[in-house]
């Protein structure tokens, strides 16, 4: 991961970036592509692994507790579920290289369906969580960090504190209470029937999970443009009797952006984390419910297809704050290192 | 349905953006659904389980709510007895033998006529020993089902089975046709399913949501009562509360029993309860050392204070039991004066003694004590307080229980399936079909014993030759006939002597509603009946 932004990076240092880039981005991200592609193969091995170690079994999830022994032999022999672990592991990377990612046993559909369609309620809810935690969080930081000491940057350290600090399912509860019970303008549970009602059922979820990590992303922006103001090209630039407007745009905001884009990998990370938590208290029908339902039932290829699907998703994450933080740091550019 | 509190001041809630965007995405927003005033034109009921697909192989009991108002069975649940409904009579020339006559006219949603192949087709989805329905139990003594007529179905048995109409007002009646054609996906989000009820699905979300909207072309009498209909899952307490607090629902079949006090006390929410066809029963397994010893499980029993455990984990919602058949169940068959001289008597039988607990204990091959790990599954936190608390007492005479919590699969393998516990399990057992004989066939039966190949639901392992005699006598009579009672009421009798469980609690159904709901005549089985008609009726 990208460091602090250290010297500084000026535009004249971005006009002069030395040998050209090409051949390490591409070294760097084939190698990573392959680095993602064992960390999936091993995520999934381990899955595996502690699914078929796990008590209870499929059978007892589709026969329910009233059936006979022979009864569940018979799913079990159906599903394969007897088979030894690495046979049963084969069969199933056998089917991924045809891209084939089996069917769920509980509901029946192929996983793909599952997965499809649990994303689509999934994927709004953490954009809109990250949009706001990264907008809000980027322009209180420059509020508090443009205005260092006063007024403002002690109340907004303080609120962000106190946001930090709640556990996301009980601003969720509060949240939920003020807006949907007391005040009745949103609805409290489900995820919506598309349209206006979907945006509508969006905003309480999305607003709990932002608040939280709109405190790190303040904090963050804040620190990172505070040490970028401090820095000795800032000084100088100021001396020059360039406005502040320009080196807020063409100094500041560049130099700290790498911490930022850092801190926003981390965090939608981070918010991929707590989908569990926040899809059960507003009963959101997306990936986090999909994936406990799921463990519930021990519906292994569904259990396989969504961590599979969270762990691709961080992998991919983590690559593209990389080409980011690639394409914004110049020393990185240059194999110098990111610290 | 909600209210709204005026002196709320908008203009002091929330904080720039947060209450910008709030206000942006309510610019167009109503209020909480279900209905407003007049008629009720769409209800929204919570409850405690859904299907993960819409078919009667993947769904039973409560979660069978959403199917068998839409997915029409062959008979219906009608106040403690069974009327026919796609089956215009149901005969039994003799005790292995049903005969069905299916009711000319009746036409599935799209049209197409509901004929003898499709019940002949409903009813083999859950036969067979290989069937993966959930519903096979109900189904196990059925040799044949064959189409014997235009209209008949004849359905053959390898034994007497008199709980055999309660398990056909279980299973919904499909199309044939339909699940030729659709194969795989039936009952999938996409697919849906065909019946022939007052209500056809509109969407589903697998175990989290069924809409339900009228069928405008249903072929009988009591057509449907509203509009839309939604059955909802919320398995977050909090959340629970705030969906029925906001008026999202209306009200929730089958409330939690730590929830009954505080969604009673919500303004405009009315509480019926009944008595449920289930029983809290510590397990003391008779094959798992040194429980095989019965003075140990006698000691057991003695030192578990039922009262205390009825009014603290509890909470007053639940009957002490006397045995596990709840009294109306058993009376409904053996009469009411049967019943009650020997449930007096057996409830007699188990007492809260202490100094005769310590007696037993030192009598017993643990006279040091004992201590066992008792699994609890999070889905029903009542499990986790009924052995807290008897564990206070139990540990006066040496009986240590620790509790550890696990998921559903966890508890269900070890406590139901394998048998895998330390000797001591608590469960809640509720019966499948509303007879008399349901809850000691799966319980006490030897033939469901692990150790002796049987299905595990006889947690104990308790195998009494002279239990299982009486047990099959008593399938041998007609499904009515009071002996019926008499013969499960002794077997019932000798088990309990021996002690392979010590009942607890009768819990009770606990159904909720707004105003304008009437939940009065909702019992345990109201997943069996057509309840929206009742809910809906004040």
């Amino acid at each position: 991961m990208a460091s602090g932004p250290g010297k500084g990076v000026s535009r004249t240092a971005r006009g002069s970036a030395g040998p050209n880039p090409a051949g390490p981005a591409l070294r760097f991200l084939v190698g990573r592509l392959l680095g993602g592609a064992a960390v999936l193969l091993v995520v999934s091995f381990a899955l595996f692994a502690l699914i078929y170690a796990a008590p209870g079994g499929a059978e007892q999830a589709l026969a329910g507790p009233y059936a006979s022994a022979e009864q569940r032999q018979a799913i079990r022999e159906t599903y394969h579920l007897d088979d030894p672990l690495l046979t049963q592991y084969g069969h199933y990377l056998r089917s991924l290289a045809t891209l084939d990612f089996g069917a769920s046993f509980l509901m029946r559909e192929p996983v793909t369906v599952s997965l499809a369609r649990a994303a689509m309620v999934t994927l709004p809810l953490l954009l809109s969580a990250w949009g706001l935690a990264m907008i809000g969080g980027i322009a209180l930081g420059l509020l508090a960090a443009t205005r260092r000491g006063g007024a403002v940057d002690r109340w907004v350290s303080s609120t962000v504190v106190v946001a930090a600090s709640t556990p996301m399912f009980a601003t969720a509860i509060l949240l939920t209470w003020l807006f949907g019970v007391k005040l009745g303008w949103l609805p409290t549970v489900g995820s919506g029937q598309g349209g206006i009602d979907t945006l509508r059922h969006l905003v309480l979820p999305a607003v709990a999970m932002g608040t939280v990590l709109l405190a790190s992303a303040t904090r963050v922006t804040r620190s990172a443009v505070m040490d970028v103001l401090d820095s000795d090209h800032v000084t100088f630039a100021r001396s020059r009797g360039i406005s502040s407007r320009r080196i807020l745009g063409n100094d500041v905001l560049r130099n700290a952006a790498v911490p930022i884009v850092t801190q926003a990998g981390g965090l939608l990370i981070a918010l991929t984390g707590g989908l569990v938590v926040v899809e059960s208290v507003f009963a959101f029908d997306g990936i986090g419910s999909l994936l406990t339902q799921a463990i519930g039932a021990r519906d292994v290829p569904v259990i396989q297809a969504v961590t599979l699907a969270l762990a691709a998703a961080i992998v991919l994450i983590n690559l593209a704050v990389d080409l980011a933080i690639f394409g914004l740091d110049p020393r990185v550019r240059r194999g110098r290192g990111r610290g | 349905m909600r209210t709204r509190d005026g002196s709320i001041r908008r203009g002091r809630v929330g904080i720039g953006m947060i209450t910008a965007l709030v206000l942006l995405t309510t610019a167009c927003a109503g209020g909480g659904t279900g209905a407003s005033s007049g008629p009720l034109t769409s209800v929204n009921m919570l409850t405690t389980v859904l299907p993960p697909v819409l078919d009667p192989r993947q769904s039973s009991s409560l979660a069978s709510g959403s199917l068998l108002i839409a997915l029409e069975p062959l008979v219906r649940y009608d106040n403690g007895g069974f009327k026919p409904l796609l089956a215009s009579a149901i005969d039994a020339p003799d005790p292995t033998t049903y005969v069905l006559t299916i009711r000319d006219g009746i036409k599935f949603w799209d049209g197409s006529p509901f004929t003898a192949e499709d019940a002949a087709f409903s009813i083999g989805l859950h036969t067979g020993a290989d069937s993966e329905s959930i519903n096979a139990a109900l189904f196990a003594q059925v040799k044949s089902v064959e189409v014997t007529g235009d209209d008949k179905v004849t359905v053959s048995l390898s034994a007497p089975a008199p709980q055999f109409t309660a398990g056909l007002a279980q299973i919904g009646m499909v199309s044939k046709a339909f699940y030729d054609k659709n194969g795989k996906g039936v009952g999938t989000q996409d697919v849906l399913n065909l019946g022939t009820g007052p209500y056809e699905f509109a969407t589903f979300t697998p175990t989290r949501e069924v809409t339900l909207k009228a069928n405008p072309g249903y072929w009988g009498q009591d057509g449907p009562a509203v509009q839309t209909l939604k059955l909802g899952v919320i398995g977050d307490d909090a959340a629970r509360m705030n969906a029925l607090q906001s008026g999202e629902y209306d009200g929730m079949l089958g409330v939690p029993l730590p929830q009954v006090a505080s969604i009673g006390r919500l303004p405009g929410m009315r509480m019926a309860d009944s008595a449920d066809l289930s029983v809290y029963k510590f397990n003391l397994n008779v094959e798992t050392k040194p429980w095989d010893d019965i003075r140990l499980r006698r000691a057991f029993q003695l030192a578990v204070n039922r009262e205390a455990i009825l009014q603290g984990a509890l909470g007053g919602n639940a009957e002490l039991a006397p045995t596990i058949v709840p009294a109306p169940v058993m009376a409904g068959l053996s009469g009411e004066e049967a019943m009650r001289a020997a449930y007096t008597k057996l409830g007699a039988d188990i007492v809260f003694d202490l100094d005769a607990a310590r007696r037993e204990m030192a009598q017993s091959s643990s006279p040091d004590g004992v201590s066992a790990e008792v699994l609890v599954t999070g889905s029903d936190p009542t499990l986790a307080l009924i052995v807290q608390t008897a564990a206070q007492d139990l540990a006066k005479i040496g009986i240590k229980l620790t509790v550890r919590e696990v998921d559903d699969q966890t508890y269900y393998s070890a406590v139901y399936f394998g048998h895998k516990t330390e000797g001591v399990s608590i469960d809640m057992f509720s019966g499948s079909a509303p007879d008399a004989s349901n809850l000691p066939l799966y319980v006490i039966s030897g033939a469901n014993a692990v150790t002796t190949g049987g299905s595990g639901t006889n947690i104990s392992d308790y195998v009494n030759p002279e239990v299982d005699a009486l047990l099959d006598d008593s399938q041998k009579l007609a499904v009515d006939d009071p002996r019926r009672g008499a013969k499960l009421i002794e077997a019932l009798t000798l088990a309990q002597a021996d002690v392979p469980y010590v009942p607890i609690a009768f819990p009770k159904v606990f159904i909720a509603g707004r105003e304008g709901l009437d939940t009065t005549s909702l019992d345990t089985f109201w997943w069996m009946t057509q309840w929206p008609q009742a809910l809906v009726k004040a």
